[in-house]
Order: C-alpha cells, then sequence, then structure tokens
C-alpha cells in the first residue's frame, strides 16, 4: 500500500492525459484546458473539469472515462470528476501542444487566419460559421480547393 | 452548482421564477429551430438551424440544472412534464416557424434581447450566473453574427424577399416586447442583488438597437399603435400553437417519465 503522501497533483494531472474528448481522440482534456482544480484527500481524488460548450454530449463520457482512469493511479481508491462553471472555459485553455495536435487531426485551432490542415496555406475563408458538430466552423482553402473544419473560438 | 445561498426564501423563489422564465424562451425556441433540421431552404442552413437548437436546448437545460440545485426538480420534468399554463415562455417564441423571414427576424430579435439580458447577468453577485452568463455569451455571438447576416441578406435580396422580411417585422416587433414583459418579483431580485436593474427595463435598450439594425437594412419600424404581447406567455397564457409544441416534444418522454436515457 503506497503512502499517500506519493499521490501528488502531477501524477494524477498525468494520468489525465489519456483520457481524451471522444469527437478528438488525439486531444487529451488537459491540453484541452478542462482540468481546473485537483484535489487529493488521502486516497480519495476529486477533479473538477470545465464543461466546453454548454451540454456537449461527450461531456458524460469524458467524466466517466476520468474517473475509471483515475481509479487506476496506485492509492486511488475514490475518484469524483465534476463539472464547474466557473471560471468559463474558452479556447484560450487550449495548449500549444494541444492547437498541434488538432491540426494535425485535420482541424484547424482556434486564433488569427487559419491554416489549412491539408496543405498549410494560409489562403483559407470561412465558408459556413456552422458546421458539422456545434464547436466547429467549417473553412474553404483557395490554395488546395479543399473544405476543412475549424474549432470555433470561444 | 451552488446558487441562491445567501438570498432569503423570497429572494430565491424570484429567482427560480426568473430562471424558469429563461429556461422556457430557450427550449420553446429551441425546439421551433429544430424543426428546420432536413427543411432548411440551404443545407448549410440546415445545419446552423440544427446547432443553434442544439445550443438553445443546452442553454435551457442549464437553467433547468440551477433550477434543480435551488428547488430539486428534475430538468426532464421540468422541460416535459408541466402543464401548458405553467410554461413562462414569452408568446412570440411559442409562435410555428410561418416562412423564412419570419424564422430570422424572431431568432435574431430574440437573440438581441438575450443578449441584453445576459449581460445584465454578468453583473449579478450571484456568481454561477455570472459565469453561465459568460459561458452562453461566447455562444450567442455566433447567433447574432449569423442574424444580422440573414437580416441584411433578405431586405437586399430583391422584392419579394424585402417585402416578406418587412412583414415578419411588422408581425415579430410588436409580440417580441412581451420577453420583458413586467413581473412581480423582479424588484426582489433587484433588492437581492441578483440582478442590477429589473429586466423589463430592457425593452427600451432593445427597441433602440432593433430600430438601429432595421434602418442598416433599409428596413422600417412601423407605425406602432399594437398591443405588444396581447396573449401574454410570461403569465402563463398560451395559445394552440404552445400546446401542439408540447405534445410532439414531451411524446417520447411520457412514454416513459422515469426511463433513464
Amino acid at each position: 500500500m503506497l503512502k499517500s503522501e506519493a499521490l501528488t497533483e502531477d501524477a494524477v494531472r498525468g494520468a489525465l492525459r489519456s483520457v481524451s474528448d471522444p469527437e478528438i481522440p488525439v486531444l487529451s482534456i488537459v491540453d484541452l484546458g478542462l482540468v481546473e482544480e485537483v484535489r487529493i484527500l488521502g486516497e480519495r481524488v476529486e477533479v473538477d473539469l470545465l464543461p466546453t460548450f454548454t451540454g456537449c454530449p461527450a461531456l458524460g463520457f469524458i467524466a466517466q472515462a476520468a474517473e475509471e482512469r483515475l481509479l487506476r493511479i496506485p492509492g486511488v481508491r475514490e475518484a469524483k470528476v465534476s463539472f464547474t462553471f466557473d471560471p468559463a472555459w474558452s479556447t484560450d485553455r487550449i495548449s500549444p501542444a494541444g492547437k498541434l495536435a488538432l491540426q494535425s487531426f485535420g482541424i484547424a485551432p482556434p486564433g488569427g487566419v487559419p491554416a489549412c490542415p491539408y496543405c498549410g496555406s494560409h489562403k483559407t475563408r470561412i465558408d459556413a460559421s456552422f458546421g458539422p458538430t456545434r464547436c466547429r466552423s467549417v473553412y474553404y482553402c483557395d490554395a488546395c480547393q479543399n473544405p476543412f473544419e475549424r474549432m470555433k473560438a470561444l | 452548482m451552488l446558487i441562491g445561498r445567501d438570498l432569503s426564501g423570497e429572494g430565491r423563489a424570484a429567482l427560480g421564477e426568473y430562471l424558469l422564465l429563461l429556461g422556457d424562451d430557450e427550449l420553446v425556441l429551441g425546439h421551433r429551430d429544430s424543426e428546420w433540421c432536413a427543411f432548411a431552404p440551404l443545407i448549410e442552413e440546415d445545419i446552423a438551424f440544427a446547432s443553434i437548437a442544439q445550443d438553445e436546448i443546452s442553454h435551457a437545460a442549464l437553467f433547468y440544472e440551477l433550477i434543480e440545485s435551488l428547488r430539486g426538480l428534475g430538468r426532464d420534468q421540468l422541460a416535459f412534464g408541466r402543464p401548458v399554463s405553467e410554461m413562462r415562455n414569452a408568446t412570440i417564441l411559442e409562435r410555428e416557424n410561418r416562412d423564412w423571414a419570419f424564422t430570422v427576424v424572431r431568432h435574431y430579435f430574440y437573440d438581441v434581447a438575450d443578449d441584453l439580458r445576459t449581460e445584465q447577468l454578468l453583473h449579478s453577485q450571484e456568481p454561477i450566473l455570472r459565469s453561465v452568463a459568460e459561458r452562453l455569451r461566447r455562444e450567442e455571438r455566433y447567433h447574432l453574427e449569423h442574424g444580422q447576416m440573414w437580416l441584411r441578406r433578405l431586405s437586399q435580396g430583391g422584392p419579394e424577399a424585402h417585402r416578406r422580411t418587412q412583414a415578419a417585422v411588422d408581425e415579430v416587433l410588436q409580440e417580441c416586447r412581451g420577453i420583458f414583459h413586467p413581473l412581480a418579483w423582479e424588484q426582489t431580485l433587484v433588492a437581492e442583488g441578483v440582478l442590477p436593474q429589473r429586466p423589463s427595463l430592457l425593452c427600451a435598450r432593445f427597441q433602440e438597437r432593433i430600430a438601429g439594425a432595421l434602418s442598416d437594412c433599409g428596413l422600417k419600424v412601423q407605425a406602432d399603435g399594437g398591443q405588444g404581447d396581447a396573449l401574454c406567455g410570461r403569465m402563463g397564457h398560451h395559445g394552440p400553437e404552445l400546446t401542439d409544441l408540447l405534445e410532439t416534444m414531451g411524446e417520447v418522454w411520457r412514454t416513459d417519465p422515469l426511463a433513464a436515457w
């Protein structure tokens, strides 16, 4: 049995790196900026997550996956994941590594003129604000003539 | 979610009423938005309205969750289990979609009203209301831009589009004022710091902003003289259009209200 001091916030955050948004599997909830607070209370771990889009259908899956992952950390017997609205999540919370992961997955990250995820050109323009999911818009690349998706800036 | 801890019993009751009205507006308009799915005039709009409907219904769910932490009523029960006389949405939001111009005009006017209301919530002394408002405003910005774009496009889109848009403006503008119908408990919310001022006082700014947006598009505010919201949805007086909407929306839920979906 591990002593409770072996359980650190870094270990918890590290474990949560393997939990991802089911719709964007390359992006961990840590890089997405969802992990707001970690509390270690002996053998119990509590994590507060910030919901991305209100009522996003992925939230329930994310909370469940995070709890399951926390319970696999040695020394953790209880795990509780909750959502909090304070502070409000924004796309500014996505880490630089997260933005690269999004781009490589084919979704341009928010901020500035997007680079086409297929050819890298910045000769891109918005085609439709509302895309296939609530968090994405549709853009068009005038260089390679492909439509692509971009995460909306929130 | 912790809400209303420092309020009196009267303050909590008033906050519950206000959250219910906010949730009901979003739910009812969100349902009307969803009715465009597979029927919108362009595929992009089919997708846009499906997305906007999801946004509005999620916002309703959020307001109902806040009520749940205040009073312990479940959100599905609130959304699907109330009789029509307990619905607090403004009458204009329950109206059937009519045509595309009516849809665009009503949604845009509502988005302007909602923008003013959520801006007011940013100044609440309830921290959860401030952060919820901040969240919602980031999503609603896209609705406002979308509405502005369509209002301009329709008003400049040839004689028939212009005529229909002006007709929609004439129909919507009067009844839209019902969004800001004055209610008895508003003053309690101000007295207890939940809101900086009575929401019904936002109506003047609402009308100014709408007048500005219309004149930018070459549309007119026709001579007044109407009754505003004569039916008064805020007081629970609704028409057959809401009865039909609730019938459709709650049909599946009513087959087994205790089922876990």
